[in-house]
């Protein structure tokens, strides 16, 4: 009973704040918290729910947020998740605390060591699955839509080795699958419904093979400048090297060629509610 | 100019002293001044006497400075700072000097009760202090975050309107949401 009487003082005062200053505290509040308080009345409830709300409340939010997929062998488990940084919503000042919200993921396929590559708003990973009563694998693409976060495979068109990255190519998917040591098949999804597949290009590495005998090189994007070239980044080198898919050619340098790292973004908001 | 005396009288008849430049933290009080309504008293009806010297104590500390930390504390200390160019070691250890000072000021500062801060609020908007305004928000935000809508409804004097099935129904969509968000 003790505590009847600063509940009724606090219930004078805060009850004293114009609308105004009430939309201001709660504009300043985590999407939790709201989510809560959708229930406290219907003019609670409208004013959450409000696009306009919404968007102010977004503008609040300024976390850094990544996705990460991650599988272990021992025992054999397999996570992807939203890991969140500096976020609100975890209480504290968050400046070191991160924040595991696990996605649904098809458990059972393996995710193999290139980087995901986003191509429309899909994260794409190249995956396989391992069977026990056979010795060769299939390989699949794992895809995660960011905006829904649904997963969905696609069967890859040919196996998988080691070597296997995806790369974009104007706005498709592209499947970079070596076929022996200096020899590699670009792949190109040109219908992501139907699963349809093209070789578009094969490309002899023998070359550059010779030329960085003790390194080793891989893809990192497919560009047009104003033909289309593949850059390589060169292991230890740190040097970039491109290969012109329409002469066929690998070229030392290019000039004026702007490259950006790609980030996928995802922010905690009420808009997804 | 610095020395010039504001006089404030808060809505039960005190009246408190504070420095101009102190004075134009505060919007309402800077237009006021410039306006030439400078004779005698500046009545503030919505303010009352234990809150008045609370917001004059967050004038003085941000006299002439709008709430940017950048000009924070500068008054006194060494003004023939901005005559030296390109120091910017120097200036930025004294710039997070400032900036730590000026947190561990607020600190103390925002260290009351409930009931002070929604009053300090509501002054803070009548004067437009925005510096004023955004630290008490800011409070009143972390202060609710993890209450219960049970607790809200009380701390702001809400009676529900929906109907026990209706809120039956939003306890689900928020505990689907809290599953979704498990690993918070």
């Amino acid at each position: 009973m003790a505590n009847q009487k600063s509940c009724r003082s606090r219930r004078r005062i805060a009850s004293d704040l114009p609308q105004e200053l009430v939309m201001e505290i709660l504009v300043k509040l985590p999407v939790k918290s709201l989510v809560r308080f959708k229930c406290v009345s219907k003019d609670w409830f409208t004013t959450i729910s409000d696009p306009l709300f919404a968007e102010a409340q977004l503008q609040q939010v300024k976390p850094v947020y990544g996705l990460i997929c991650q599988q272990s062998l021992e025992p054999v488990s397999y996570k992807c998740g939203v890991f969140t940084l500096g976020d609100r919503e975890g209480g504290g000042d968050g400046n070191s605390c991160g924040f595991w919200r696990v996605l649904d993921m098809l458990a059972a396929y393996k995710l193999s060591y290139c980087e995901p590559k986003a191509v429309n708003g899909v994260l794409h990973w190249m995956t396989y699955i391992e069977q026990e009563e056979r010795t060769e694998v299939d390989g699949y693409v794992l895809l995660m839509d960011i905006a829904s976060e649904e997963f969905r495979v696609i069967r890859s068109p040919v196996p998988p080795t080691s070597w296997f990255f995806v790369l974009e190519m104007k706005g498709s998917l592209c499947l970079y699958s070596p076929v022996s040591y200096d020899q590699v098949d670009l792949w190109v999804l040109y219908d992501p419904v139907k699963q349809a597949w093209k070789k578009q290009f094969s490309i002899s590495l023998i070359s550059e093979s010779r030329r960085h005998e003790k390194f080793w090189f891989y893809p990192i994007a497919v560009v047009e400048n104003p033909s289309p070239l593949i850059i390589f980044l060169c292991n230890l080198k740190e040097e970039l090297i491109f290969y012109n898919l329409d002469t066929g050619e690998f070229e030392r340098e290019h000039k004026g060629l702007c490259l950006s790292s790609m980030n996928a973004v995802h922010v905690n908001s009420l808009i997804r509610c | 100019m610095s020395s010039t005396k504001i006089f404030l009288k808060s809505s039960d008849d005190k009246t408190f002293e504070i420095d101009e430049t102190a004075a134009r933290a505060s919007e309402t009080l800077k237009n006021i001044i410039d306006g030439g309504c400078l004779d005698g008293v500046i009545p503030l009806p919505n303010v009352s006497s234990n809150i008045l010297p609370k917001v004059i104590e967050y004038c003085k500390k941000h006299g002439g400075d709008n709430g940017s930390s950048k000009k924070i504390a500068n008054g006194g200390v060494d003004k023939d700072k901005e005559i030296l160019p390109d120091y910017d070691e120097e200036e930025d250890k004294r710039e997070k000097v400032r900036v730590d000072e000026l947190k561990k000021w607020e600190e103390e500062y925002m260290d009351f009760d409930q009931q002070v801060l929604y009053d300090l609020m509501l002054a803070a908007n009548y004067l437009h202090i925005k510096g004023l305004l955004d630290l008490t928000v800011e409070k009143a935000a972390s202060m609710i975050r993890g209450r219960t809508p049970d607790q809200i409804r009380e701390n702001f004097n809400i009676n529900s309107d929906f109907t026990p099935e209706e809120e039956e129904e939003m306890i689900l969509i928020e505990d689907e949401w809290d599953d979704e968000w498990a690993f918070d």
